[in-house]
């Protein structure tokens, strides 16, 4: 069965998902750091991309909980998100793993 | 004193941000506020420092295109239920052999270019004209490539194929007419054939499903009734009787009957629905009950393309609905909050 790559938006939420539930802001502050500061999530893409995952079963409501008078719901990824995250991993890891070698790189991957 | 003002002007300009950002967040569906509103909010104004007054225009830009994605998403999440998925593969087959058959039961097209070189359809000067080219060759090789399952190229043979009606019909020529029921009924399976050749799976479920004897029999009946009604191309309209558009019907209405037997065969009936009114407008004019007569041809042109319009947004909203309930489902099952940001829109 081919699996379609992961776009970046959503490996990070995955990623960032994968260590312990957050929440929307919880997602975007830590998919800047994971980066390296290098991709920044706004609203708009992160919720698109949430609203994908949830129909597609890869990440699901934790819990909700109410901070200042604000709604702050936590998402956590699903077994099926876990698959998915870990089959992009390792097919990233094999291709930084060719591209590493052909370019002569020490050390092979990250 | 100046420090409380202070305070309180910062909190009304929180205030003022916090309903910007509620009138963006219009732009986006509304079983989608209603789960993710008030949350989405909250993280606009976390993320916004605290001297920010508006919306930065690359967030705005931001939000739009994510409100567009799940627009998008949630019209072609209709057409992601298997049963149409299946549905349009079946007429990813089927449209590019009706296409075939109305190319050879209604030639004007060719009948204008074999006219202008004569009348003669061994004179092989028709040829050169180009616009006689996309109606005699673009059906067979739409159906060609079907038949080979190469998806997207047939799916762009049927978009050239189509556009092409439309550009030699807008040129003004005599060789088409956009109201001609040939024009209105090419037009019609052109646009179906591509609509089902880009959002389906595909020829390969398509013949899957029809299986090789259903496939064979398609084929054979849909040119054998073309063949049927095919006529001299010298002639602007293919000499048939009353007799033939009886057998014609028979045979439609049987086909109609054996698919309403199973969900899918329901829903490529209802798609096939949307050729009806050229179709049944041919019939009125072969047996002579329609024609240019008192109502000219904008009104007939009215007749063979609003019906098919009319049909096409009603499967869209029965679509449409089906998503919303389904999202409403969704949202209950995921507690989203009551009531919602609806007020704020």
């Amino acid at each position: 069965m081919t699996i379609r790559s992961l776009q970046e938006p959503t490996f990070l939420i995955l990623t960032s998902l994968a260590a312990r539930p957050q929440h929307g802001y919880g997602i975007m502050t830590d998919a800047e750091q994971i980066s390296g500061g290098h991709v920044r999530l706004r609203a708009g893409t992160l919720y698109a991309a949430l609203d994908r995952l949830c129909t597609d079963g890869l990440v699901e409501v934790d819990r909700e909980e109410v901070v200042d008078g604000r709604l702050r719901r936590y998402y956590r990824i699903t077994d099926d998100g876990t698959r998915r995250l870990t089959a992009a991993v390792v097919r990233q890891r094999a291709t930084a793993a060719v591209a590493a070698q052909r370019l002569g790189l020490a050390g092979g991957t990250a | 004193m100046s420090e409380t003002c202070g305070l309180e002007r910062g909190y009304l300009e929180r205030q003022r941000l916090e309903r910007r950002y509620r009138r963006l967040l219009a732009v986006y569906p509304p079983a989608h506020r209603r789960a993710h509103g008030e949350e989405m909010v909250g993280v606009l104004m976390a993320a916004a420092p605290d001297r920010q007054r508006w919306p930065g225009l690359a967030e705005t830009a931001d939000l739009i295109a994510g409100a567009m994605r799940i627009r998008v998403r949630a019209i072609t999440r209709g057409v992601s239920d298997p049963r149409w998925r299946d549905a349009l593969a079946v007429l990813s087959v089927v449209a590019p052999l009706l296409l075939l058959a109305a190319g050879l039961a209604i030639n004007d097209i060719l009948g204008v270019a074999i006219r202008a070189v004569g009348g003669s359809f061994e004179n092989p000067f028709w040829l050169a004209y180009w616009w006689v080219w996309p109606s005699t060759f673009g059906p067979a090789i739409v159906t060609a490539l079907v038949l080979l399952r190469l998806r997207r190229v047939a799916a762009a043979a049927a978009l050239a194929t189509t556009a092409s009606y439309v550009i030699i019909s807008a040129d003004g020529s005599p060789a088409a007419d956009l109201a001609s029921v040939g024009t209105a009924l090419w037009m019609v399976l052109g646009g179906l054939a591509t609509v089902a050749l880009a959002l389906s799976p595909g020829p390969r479920r398509g013949l899957q499903i029809l299986g090789r004897w259903r496939t064979a029999l398609t084929a054979a009946g849909a040119l054998g009734l073309g063949a049927l009604v095919w006529g001299d191309p010298r002639l602007s309209v293919p000499p048939s009787g009353r007799g033939t558009l009886i057998v014609i019907f028979a045979v439609l209405v049987g086909v109609v009957i054996a698919c309403l037997r199973t969900p899918v065969g329901r829903r490529v009936v209802a798609l096939l629905a949307i050729t009806a009114s050229p179709l049944c407008y041919g019939a009125l004019v072969q047996v002579g009950a329609a024609g240019d007569g008192p109502f000219g041809s904008a009104p007939r042109a009215a007749l063979l393309y609003l019906p098919p319009l009319l049909v096409i947004c009603l499967i869209i909203t029965a679509a449409w609905l089906n998503t919303r309930r389904l999202d409403h489902h969704r949202t209950v099952r995921q507690g989203g909050p009551p009531g919602g940001d609806d007020a704020h829109a």
